[in-house]
């Protein structure tokens, strides 16, 4: 489905079928057709699953929800959170005659920082900007402090300070009735001067969704799992019960099914580059590879070198995109090296985390009365072993 | 404007937030609109000047309004102010009919003048406080006729416990529940807070203006006058309703004539005395029902009036006896005022009508009552003098003026209460 934001909603377009994109776009200036070929947006079926998980888990009854959705960088991590927010939005409309102040959805990118922490102050003002929060420089917050009077009283003094930027946080999300607060590139939140401090962020972020009673979506690349594994290992619990993890992983090479959809999604894309001649044809049951080895199966890398070949070839005023302009756009080979070893290295670490582990060997069953039958029947049957005969097991083939 | 969702929809989220006000529907507890801009101001983590200076007064509506603390403090009445702020408001917070919290349908129907200072029910605030409850201010607290609080059955406090000052109604930095000046709380739990004066009289003003201030059908003065001028044919003469309400002749006749509009407390006192509603004087003409109770209360207040002679009250006769046995046996006798009360009579027809009993009786209470001075005074003087060991005991000096606060009294040079504090002092050998 081609999905275009701006006009409410997602709806398929084309011309008598000769076109996936509105025909006079082909009269417009080049930055124009560029501008379209960057803002459409391809749904694919990794990032239709990644989004429908997301919203589901946020939707539920839970409101202290913590989502990480995690995948390699280019995958289209930018195109989700478009999505997930206009989707958002639309259900958020409902709100809106309760709650007419009500902002459905937040989202703010986690800027890296220049040195030492990361700077969650910052962050969180940068919310607060996004949501049109006025006054920011002039914020207070009252304290309630228990004094004793000239008779040894207790009496209760009000007393005024400059608030924290995280507590005006916590009730804007709470007062705008937000659905989700977003945070874009979360794993640049990892950029802590000591150890200690990363279990500390994760901390402040527990009791921002646990006071403002809004689920958080943290949208980063697989380094966010290190934290996960880290909570995992400093048991902080109450994190780990209301954490889930939204895998949105690239497409697999070795998969048939993936590399169809893979095939199919660049596919969609080269049909809805606005060119006279549209360039599908150049995605063949050979050719795959190569469009495959220089995105690595990242649809959003992908869309990247497209729109970079997209605009040689505007420049070029050629009718069609060709190989010679991908080319030139492409990747260089080391670098797609580097970037390589950190998706598989992301992925190593995922898999860690999704899979299965031993919890049945540490938990002690209470057994049913069926159970325990059963048992005492085979102790008596079987007994100790006689000595000097073996266990009936295979040996090991050397 | 929210990038994101002018991207997508038509979705423009308020300036402010849209804080829904308190105890909308609530007979008495309908928040004012002073209440209601300070908790949007402390909602926004913003002191109530920022907001009014900084956000407030910067719209284009606002150009040529002109806000003083003192004129802010009237928007919970009728005013021109309080009606351009409200529609600011509304357009900034989303919220409707904001006119709720103001006397809004007072409007050339009724006086209903505010008080110049805060007022406040101690005990709602403790109790609020103990609950984790929102602190607020209902609207009928800052009306000038309502004295009392119809749940705890206590007066408003208008002074702080802890300073003794007098709030203002709004300033750029008051906080809801705190004095202004000593930043100290203003919830009281304790029982020593006074009731009202007349009780059924403060319920009936609090219970009639904030079913009057409800009422959102059609009120007019026309309404008023027909039901004067029903008045006055069923009842004699205006002079004869005057007379029994208390009520000023040319006044009711101003009504009548619609010449003028009416003082909110004055015209309670005629309903009182009628037993109707304000709002029933307004809105409908009064039934043959009404006036028949009318006329019934005014014939019940004349009966009480004209009673029989004093000295040939049976049961006057016999409570004076009573209370002669009851100061044989040593009991404590009310004065003769209180008994003359009882019987809606003074204390001096009493008095002539029974001299003998009546001067028995007050010889008694003399001696009671002297005795019980005494009593007392031996009390004030044990614990004046427990709460100078107390403070002198804390490491506090007992100053005259640190007791004077802990009997809430202040003593003079020559009274009782000196004499213990001195001799306290010299015990302790302080002086």
């Amino acid at each position: 489905m081609v999905c275009l934001p701006g006009n409410g909603g997602f709806y398929q377009m084309g011309e008598e079928g000769k076109y996936k994109f509105p025909v006079e776009l082909l009269a417009k200036t080049k930055e124009e057709r560029i501008k379209y070929f960057a803002d459409c947006v391809i749904e694919h079926e990794f990032l239709e699953v990644a989004i429908n998980k997301t919203i589901r888990l946020i939707s539920n009854a839970v409101p202290e929800r913590i989502v990480f959705t995690c995948g390699p960088s280019g995958v289209g991590k930018s195109q989700l959170i478009k999505i997930i927010k206009s989707k958002l939005v639309q259900a958020g409309t409902v709100k809106l005659s309760d709650n007419p102040g009500c902002i459905p959805v937040v989202d703010v990118q986690a800027i890296a920082p220049l040195k030492g922490g990361f700077d969650f102050p910052g962050l969180w003002r940068d919310a607060l900007e996004k949501m049109d929060e006025p006054m920011l420089n002039r914020k207070i917050s009252y304290h309630d402090v228990i004094v004793k009077n000239s008779f040894g009283k207790d009496v209760i003094l009000s007393q005024t300070k400059k608030a924290d930027y995280m507590k005006v946080l916590q009730n804007t999300l709470r007062y705008r009735d937000v659905t989700a607060f977003i945070i874009d590139e979360a794993h640049h939140m990892l950029r802590v001067v000591s150890g200690k401090e990363s279990n500390w962020s994760v901390d402040l972020i527990k009791s921002l969704t646990n006071l403002s009673q809004t689920p958080i979506i943290l949208v980063g690349t697989y380094d966010l799992t290190s934290l996960l594994v880290d909570l995992n290992i400093k048991s902080t619990d109450q994190i780990n019960q209301r954490t889930r993890i939204v895998d949105f992983p690239r497409y697999r090479s070795d998969v048939t099914s993936e590399v169809n959809i893979f095939g199919k999604t660049a596919k969609k894309l080269l049909q809805n580059m606005p060119l006279e001649q549209t360039a599908e044809n150049m995605i063949n049951k050979q050719d795959w590879k190569y469009f495959y080895k220089y995105s690595l199966g990242c649809v959003g890398t992908l869309k990247l070198w497209f729109m970079d070949a997209y605009g040689l070839a505007l420049e070029s005023n050629a009718k069609t995109l060709t190989r010679e302009h991908l080319e030139e756009a492409k990747l260089s080979e080391y670098r797609l090296l580097g970037m390589h070893q950190s998706i598989e290295e992301g992925e190593r670490m995922m898999k860690k985390i999704q899979s299965e582990g031993d919890i049945d060997s540490k938990l002690v069953y209470a057994k049913s009365e069926d159970e325990s039958q059963s048992d005492s029947k085979k102790s008596k049957t079987k007994g100790n072993p006689k000595p000097f005969n073996r266990k009936p097991k295979r040996d090991m083939v050397m | 404007m929210l990038e994101s969702n002018r991207y997508f929809v038509q979705c423009v989220p308020t300036k402010l937030y849209s804080l829904k006000p308190m105890g909308i529907g609530t007979k008495y507890y309908v928040e004012s609109l002073t209440s209601h801009i300070c908790r949007l101001a402390n909602a926004h983590h913003l002191k109530f000047g920022s907001l009014l200076h900084g956000i407030i007064l910067k719209s284009q509506e606002a150009s040529n309004l002109k806000m003083d603390y003192r004129t802010l403090g009237n928007i919970n009445g009728f005013s021109k102010a309080g009606q351009d702020l409200i529609s600011i408001l509304e357009e900034f917070t989303g919220l409707k009919n904001m006119k709720l919290l103001t006397t809004w349908n007072t409007k050339e129907l009724i006086l209903v003048p505010l008080k110049r200072y805060k007022a406040w029910c101690p005990k709602c605030y403790a109790e609020w406080r103990d609950r984790n409850e929102i602190i607020y201010e209902p609207l009928l607290w800052h009306l000038l006729m309502v004295d009392y609080c119809p749940k705890h059955k206590i007066s408003l406090v208008s002074e702080c416990p802890h300073c003794g000052k007098k709030n203002p109604k709004i300033s750029g930095r008051s906080r809801l529940g705190f004095c202004l000046y000593c930043s100290e709380w203003l919830g009281q739990e304790n029982n020593n807070i006074a009731g009202v004066k007349d009780e059924n009289w403060s319920k009936w003003v609090i219970s009639n203006i904030s079913e009057f201030l409800k009422y959102e059908g059609e009120m007019s003065l026309s309404n008023l006058s027909q039901n004067l001028i029903l008045l006055k044919n069923r009842l004699k003469s205006m002079d004869y309703i005057s007379h029994q309400s208390g009520v000023g002749v040319n006044t009711l006749n101003y009504w009548k004539n619609k010449a003028e509009t009416p003082n909110g407390e004055t015209l309670l006192k005629l309903c009182y005395s009628i037993n109707t509603s304000i709002k029933k004087m307004y809105s409908t003409i009064l039934s043959e029902t009404d006036i028949t109770s009318a006329q019934m209360k005014f014939e019940r207040k004349i009966k009480k009036a004209n009673h029989v002679k004093a000295k040939d009250n049976v049961q006057l006769r016999k409570r004076l006896q009573e209370l002669l046995n009851m100061a044989k046996d040593d009991m404590e006798i009310p004065p003769i005022g209180k008994v003359a009360e009882m019987f809606h009579l003074t204390g001096q027809t009493i008095k002539n009508a029974f001299p003998n009993e009546t001067k028995e009786l007050q010889e008694i209470r003399d001696i009671q009552q002297s005795t019980l001075l005494e009593k007392r005074r031996e009390q004030r003087y044990l614990e004046i003098r427990r709460i100078v060991f107390d403070l002198h005991e804390k490491g506090i000096y007992p100053s005259k003026e640190k007791v004077g606060i802990l009997i809430n009294k202040n003593f003079y040079s020559n009274s009782l209460e000196n004499k213990a504090w001195v001799d306290a002092l010299k015990e302790l050998g302080l002086r």
